[in-house]
């Protein structure tokens, strides 16, 4: 076996969550969809009040059926890149909490001495465990959301079958390519923009001498609180917070232009999905715009300070906390 | 003969605390050294400064590398079992196989799963479904496949019953150890491996007080027995430590003149136990 791929599936022996999440995640997926196929299945469970009168859920098949093709797009897909980005920012929750025990933890159990005892040096294992962030976890993302918008898909196609017998409605309204290109590309400006985030959490896990979160959330916190409280205005407080929503974004739905947009932080660029007049386009912005952002770059030189120092520190370390 | 280790003016502090004081020696190739103190002498010091575990003053060399740049290289023909159990608990034993093999270059799989199949412990059990000395036999096995030319072991049967204990030290003797392989190991039961050791350093407060080979503590040092009546002759030749036992005293003596010795009492070459509290207490520096 190949070391590098050794070091990494050693990660996933200890951080057992990056098995068995996505798989919850997706159950809930499938459970609340089926839910969802079930109501309408039985009816009379739900009565919503609509400006049109009561409507049961054993009309919402038919409802979804009458309304024009742009609208039928904009609710397939909507609901697609909902449960994406809900998906994506349980699996950032957990890979905050993977890097702030990255180095912690085998300093509290005593294993670094383990570790250090095999000739794998310091570099190569902080390397590794920022591969765990910047790829295992956004393949995981990727990987888990595509499962879910298949379960999905799959449920209320099953479901609509019943009523109308069209099996294949809702894959013709979905845009999968799209969605799935636009999502790797948002992944891909996730781990830019998160960058100096995660050198942060791996230099305080292998800093801090307890509960590394305390160190990670409190430190960032005072500065933006000294920052705006005391009106001080410096910036400072404002370039953490910009940094701080690893993975939230926004979904705007512009009714008028009937017009789709994921807008994520990451660095202020807007892209997205336009679902105009039945017409499905993948605005992206330009990457090149992107990466011409001064903020971004500065962001990849301060991550990089950050694991230089947390490798370093890992350099003269013993299992003392 | 090659020399492995080579210690100078090595030293080693915790604030303003001193763990280890400037301490001088070498370790070479085929031997099996206790490095034996009292808790706190600074045994563990030592060997974290040697395995680049730590930073520390002086001047440091194992195999002619310097533990503090080059940790990972050093590692390559270096093993070491700490103290404290440090297995991590949550891996599976044919993972830790796996994963020993994959990032070690000189592991033999094979050698480490003939040791394992004479224990209890299966490839599917997790460590810490381990009991403490079954985790220890396991750390031996990895260490039997790894072809290493020094083995450094910090009080590696602490916490041990009797049984592993024993066992642990005659699986190293007649198993692991031969004269392309040197062992370092640190405890303070020093009865224990008294009988495989070729080697002694004493070290109390961060100081090395003694530092031979075993074959010459019988000349330079000797235990007399002898009546209450002739305590005051025997005084009077500097011992270095005395003891009361019933209606004897017990002196050790270092460099001594044997004949004279000999006309006061028994003497005899003295236990390395009673050797060491003699070096502590009687504050022997080398």
């Amino acid at each position: 076996m190949n070391s590098q791929i050794a070091l990494l599936r050693r990660e996933l022996w200890e951080h057992t969550s990056f098995r068995w999440l996505p798989l919850i995640l997706l159950g809930i997926v499938l459970l609340a969809n089926s839910a969802v196929a079930w109501m309408v299945h039985i009816d009379g469970m739900i009565h919503i009040s609509t400006d049109h009168g009561p409507l049961s859920a054993m009309d919402l098949p038919q409802q979804f059926l009458e309304l024009p093709l742009s609208q039928q797009e904009l609710i397939v897909n909507t609901t697609l890149i909902t449960t994406g980005m809900i998906i994506n920012a349980v699996l950032t929750i957990m890979m905050v909490f993977y890097l702030l025990d990255s180095l912690y933890g085998e300093r509290k159990d005593h294993s670094i001495l383990f570790w250090k005892s095999l000739p794998v040096s310091d570099t190569r294992t902080v390397f590794t465990k920022l591969l765990v962030a910047v790829l295992i976890v956004p393949v995981t993302v990727f990987a888990t959301r595509v499962a879910a918008d298949l379960i999905v898909l799959l449920v209320h196609s099953i479901s609509l079958r019943e009523y109308s017998g069209e099996a294949s409605l809702l894959w013709q309204r979905a845009h999968l390519a799209g969605i799935w290109g636009m999502f790797s590309i948002a992944l891909v400006q996730q781990v830019i923009w998160s960058f100096p985030v995660m050198g942060w959490l791996l230099f305080c896990s292998a800093w801090s001498r307890k509960a590394p979160i305390i160190a990670a959330v409190l430190i960032p916190a005072m500065v933006v609180l000294v920052d705006t409280g005391f009106r001080l205005n410096t910036g400072v407080g404002e370039l953490l917070l910009e940094r701080f929503p690893l993975a939230v974004a926004t979904l705007e739905v512009d009714n008028e232009m009937e017009a789709l947009t994921y807008r994520s932080y990451f660095g202020g660029t807007k892209f997205g999905l336009n679902v105009t007049e039945g017409d499905i386009g993948l605005s992206m912005g330009n990457p090149r715009d992107y990466l011409s952002e001064p903020k971004v770059w500065y962001g990849l030189l301060v991550g990089a300070l950050f694991i230089w120092l947390a490798i370093w520190l890992r350099r003269w370390q013993d299992d003392t906390l | 003969m090659t020399t492995l280790v080579v210690a100078k003016g090595l030293g080693k502090h915790y604030g303003r605390k001193v763990a280890v004081d400037g301490v001088s020696f070498q370790i070479e190739a085929g031997r099996i050294v206790g490095l034996i103190g009292p808790n706190g002498a600074g045994k563990s010091s030592t060997l974290k400064a040697l395995l680049g575990l730590t930073r520390h003053q002086g001047e440091l060399r194992v195999l002619g590398r310097d533990p503090r740049r080059d940790r990972a290289k050093i590692m390559q023909e270096v093993s070491y079992i700490a103290d404290i159990a440090s297995l991590p608990s949550w891996i599976l034993v044919a993972d830790l196989l796996d994963f020993v093999d994959a990032t070690h270059p000189a592991f033999e799989r094979r050698k480490a799963l003939a040791f394992l199949d004479r224990t209890d412990i299966s490839p599917q059990h997790r460590v810490k479904q381990l009991s403490k000395g079954m985790k220890t036999q396991l750390h031996l096995a990895l260490v039997m496949g790894i072809n290493a030319r020094l083995l450094i072991l910090d009080e590696p049967t602490l916490g041990l019953d009797i049984i592993y204990r024993k066992e642990f030290y005659s699986q190293l003797l007649n198993e692991y150890f031969d004269e392309e392989r040197t062992i370092l190991l640190t405890t303070h039961q020093i009865e224990e491996v008294e009988h495989i050791l070729t080697d002694l350093m004493f070290i109390n407060a961060g100081r090395l007080m003694l530092d031979m080979p075993v074959e010459d503590i019988g000349s330079h040092f000797v235990q007399l027995r002898v009546r209450r009546d002739r305590v005051g002759d025997a005084r009077q030749l500097d011992p270095l430590y005395e003891t009361q036992q019933l209606t004897d005293s017990l002196m050790i003596f270092r460099d001594a003149d044997v004949g004279r010795l000999q006309l006061l009492g028994e003497v005899r070459p003295p236990k390395l136990a009673d050797l060491f509290v003699a070096c502590v207490k009687g504050g022997l520096n080398e």
